[in-house]
C-alpha cells in the first residue's frame, strides 16, 4: 500500500483513538471557534462550519458504563449508552455545544437528559429532522428548523454570505468519503481500516480530511493482489461506526465487505447547491437523502438499494449488523429479511454491542456464515 | 492422551482440522467454526436432521440445515449462562446434586416447579428459595431443565424448527435434557450416545473431504 495511505491511516487512528485531545489541539489552533459535538446518524454541519467552528461526531468507545446507568435504562443501544458515559464523566467538557438528531426514542430522551445536567458545560441542542420526507413541507419545515439550528448553536445567525464555502466544505469531505470508497473497491483494504477512516472523517476538520484523502487519491498505484475474500453486503449500521477491531471481524473470516451503509446519514445525503439560500439547499438536499431506518416509511426502498448493491458487487450474500436495542433498524429488518428470504439470498443477522469485548462470539459467526458461503 | 487412546501418532494423521472456540490458536491445517462441524457430524449420524441443537457449556447453538446437509441458517445464544450447560451445572450445584444425576432425577418429577429462565443468578437464588420451602429435588431438578428447554425453544424457533430434529454435544447424554426439550418443542429429538463428539466427528469428516479434494 503507497505511503499517502499508511499516513491517512495513521492520522485517522491516532485521531480516533482521542477525539478531544484533537479538538482541543483544533481549538488551540483556532482561539475563540467552537467545537460542536454531534450525535449520529444526521445533523448539519454546513452553519457550524459557517461560522469557523468544527463538527465533531460522538461515537463513545469501549470504557466501561456505570455512571450513565443513573441517567438511562441498560435496555438502550451501546451507543448512547456510552457517548452518554462520556459526557458524564466529562469527556466532551472541550466541546461548546452538543447537537441532537432526534431520531429515535433514545436520542430523544438522553438528549433532553443532557440537556437538563449538563447545558452549564454546554449548549445542548436538537434539530428537529422531518420524519417524511415525500411532502412538499418536509423542505420548507426543515429550512426554518435550520436557521433557528443554525442561531441557537453560534449564538447569533450567520450572514448567508458565509455559507458557500462552508457548503463547498462539507460537498468536498462527502466526496472525498466517496471517493475512498470507490478507492478501497479497487484496493482491497481491511474493513476495520474503512470504519477507522470513515470515522476519522467526522472528527478531523474537512479540510484536513480532504487533504489526506486526496494524496491518496492522486497517487497513481496498482491495485493490490486481489483478496480470495468473499464479497458481501452489510447492513443495519446506518447510525454507527463501531469501533474498527469489531469490523477486523469481517477481514478474518475471509468476508469481504463491498458495501455497507456506515454513518448513512452523511454519506448518504447528496451535495448541496452552493449558491442561493443555503439553508432552503441543504434542506434539499436532506430531503433527498438515501433511504434510512431512522424514517419509518423507506424499508421498500432500503430493499431495492440493497438488491442492486448485491447485484452490482456480485456479493455472496448479506449481513444484517444490527445494533441491540436500535429500535429503528430491528422495525425495518422484519420487512428486509422477509424480501431476500423469498429470494434466497444467503443472510445472517447479527445483533452486536460495543465495549462487550465480545468478539469472539462474532468472529465464530461470521466465520460459520463465510464457511455456509464457500460451499454454494 | 487422545492420540494414544485412537493408538495413532500425529505424523500418521494427514490433515488436521481444528474448531471451537480456541481454533485459531490451535495447529492444524485448517479451522472450521463448530456450527459447521456440528452440522457435518450430525448429517452423517442421522442424514435426515434438518435441525440442530447443540447445548455447550458456555453457549447454546441452534443450526438448520438443507436437505444436502449444508449450513443454512444458525443462531447462538447471548453472553449470558441462562439455556447453556453452565447453567445446569450452577443449578445442580444450589440443589446439591451431582450434575450426572440431575437429568435422571427431573425424570421422577410429577410436580415441576417454575424457575426463571432469563438469568443464571435469579435462577439460582429460586432453586435455593425452592429447597427451603420443602420442594422435592425432582421437581425443582425438572424446573432447572424446562427452564432452559424453554430458553433453548425460543432459539430454535428464531430459526424455525424443520424435522428432523438431533442433539449434539454432551447436553445431549442428560435425557432430562431430552425430555423437556422435546416437551417444549412438542417433537421427538435425535440422540446418540456419543453425542459430545459430534462436533469432532464434523471436523473429521470436513478433514477427509478436503484431503481427498486436494
Ligand atoms: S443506533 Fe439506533 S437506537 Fe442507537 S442512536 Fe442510532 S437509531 Fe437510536
Amino acid at each position: 500500500m503507497n505511503d499517502a495511505y499508511k499516513e491517512l491511516l495513521a492520522t485517522c487512528k491516532s485521531v480516533i483513538s482521542n477525539p478531544m485531545a484533537y479538538v482541543a489541539e483544533w481549538k488551540s489552533r483556532n482561539p475563540g471557534k467552537k467545537a460542536v459535538g454531534f450525535l449520529p446518524t444526521y445533523v448539519p454541519l454546513e452553519p457550524i462550519y459557517a461560522a469557523g467552528g468544527l463538527p465533531v461526531g460522538l461515537w463513545g468507545s469501549d470504557i466501561p458504563v456505570a455512571v450513565a446507568d443513573a441517567y438511562i435504562q441498560q435496555f438502550t443501544c451501546s451507543l448512547v449508552r456510552s457517548v452518554t458515559e462520556e459526557a458524564f464523566t466529562g469527556m466532551y467538557d472541550g466541546l461548546d455545544a452538543v447537537l441532537f438528531p432526534p431520531i429515535c426514542d433514545s436520542l430523544k430522551l438522553v438528549g433532553s437528559s443532557w440537556d437538563l445536567n449538563l447545558s452549564g458545560k454546554f449548549l445542548v441542542e436538537f434539530a428537529n429532522l422531518p420524519e417524511r420526507l415525500d411532502g412538499a413541507a418536509a423542505g420548507t419545515y426543515l429550512e426554518a428548523e435550520l436557521r433557528r439550528v443554525s442561531k441557537r448553536i453560534n449564538g447569533e445567525s450567520i450572514e448567508d454570505r458565509h455559507f458557500p464555502q462552508a457548503i463547498a466544505l462539507v460537498n468536498r469531505l462527502r466526496e472525498s468519503m466517496a471517493g475512498f470508497c470507490t478507492w478501497r473497491s479497487a484496493h482491497p483494504v481491511p474493513f476495520a481500516d474503512v470504519a477507522a477512516i470513515l470515522k476519522a472523517a467526522t472528527v478531523l476538520h474537512a479540510d484536513e480530511y480532504r487533504t489526506l484523502v486526496d494524496k491518496v487519491l492522486s497517487v497513481a498505484s496498482a491495485p493490490a493482489e486481489p483478496v480470495h475474500a468473499i464479497p458481501i453486503v452489510v447492513t443495519g449500521l446506518s447510525c454507527q461506526l463501531p469501533h474498527p477491531e469489531m469490523m477486523r471481524c469481517f477481514d478474518e473470516a475471509g468476508l469481504s465487505v463491498v458495501a455497507d451503509d456506515l454513518f448513512l446519514g452523511l454519506r448518504g445525503t447528496p451535495a448541496v447547491e452552493e449558491n442561493g439560500n443555503p439553508y432552503a439547499n441543504i434542506a434539499k438536499s436532506y430531503c433527498k437523502s438515501a433511504p434510512m431506518a431512522i424514517r419509518h416509511t423507506e424499508h421498500a426502498k432500503r430493499h431495492e438499494q440493497i438488491l442492486e448493491q448485491i447485484e452490482r458487487n456480485r456479493a455472496k450474500g448479506i449481513v444484517f449488523m444490527v445494533p441491540k436495542f436500535c429500535e429503528p433498524e430491528w422495525f425495518d429488518l422484519r420487512y428486509l429479511q422477509e424480501e431476500i428470504r423469498q429470494r434466497r439470498i444467503p443472510n445472517i443477522v447479527l445483533d452486536f454491542e460495543e465495549g462487550l469485548g465480545a468478539t469472539g462470539s462474532l468472529q465464530t459467526r461470521l466465520s460459520a456464515f463465510a464457511e455456509t458461503l464457500s460451499l454454494r | 492422551m487422545a492420540l494414544e487412546d485412537a493408538g495413532v501418532t500425529l505424523d500418521s494423521i494427514a490433515f488436521k482440522i481444528a474448531t471451537g472456540y480456541g481454533r485459531k490458536r490451535a495447529e492444524a491445517n485448517r479451522d472450521v467454526t463448530e456450527i459447521t462441524c456440528h452440522a457435518a457430524g450430525a448429517v452423517h449420524l442421522f442424514p435426515g436432521t434438518r435441525t440442530i441443537i447443540d447445548i455447550g457449556g458456555q453457549d447454546t447453538k441452534v443450526i438448520r440445515v438443507s436437505p444436502d446437509g449444508d449450513v443454512e441458517n444458525f443462531a447462538m445464544n447471548d453472553k449470558c449462562a441462562a439455556g447453556t450447560g453452565r447453567f445446569l451445572e450452577v443449578m445442580a450445584r444450589a440443589l446439591e446434586v451431582d450434575i450426572d444425576e440431575l437429568g435422571p432425577l427431573s425424570l421422577e418429577s410429577d410436580n415441576p416447579q417454575k424457575i426463571s429462565s432469563f438469568c443464571t443468578v435469579f435462577g439460582e437464588s429460586e432453586v435455593v428459595s425452592h429447597v427451603a420451602g420443602g420442594a422435592a429435588a425432582a421437581d425443582i431438578a425438572r424446573g432447572i431443565h424446562e427452564s432452559v428447554a424453554h430458553r433453548v425453544s425460543g432459539l430454535v424457533k428464531r430459526v424455525g424448527v424443520e424435522n428432523e430434529l438431533t442433539m449434539s454435544g454432551g447436553v445431549a447424554r442428560n435425557p432430562g435434557m431430552r425430555s423437556a426439550l422435546s416437551a417444549a418443542l412438542s417433537t421427538p429429538i435425535n440422540f446418540h450416545e456419543n453425542s459430545q463428539i459430534m462436533g469432532a466427528l464434523g471436523a473429521a469428516l470436513i478433514a477427509r473431504t478436503t484431503h481427498q479434494r486436494a
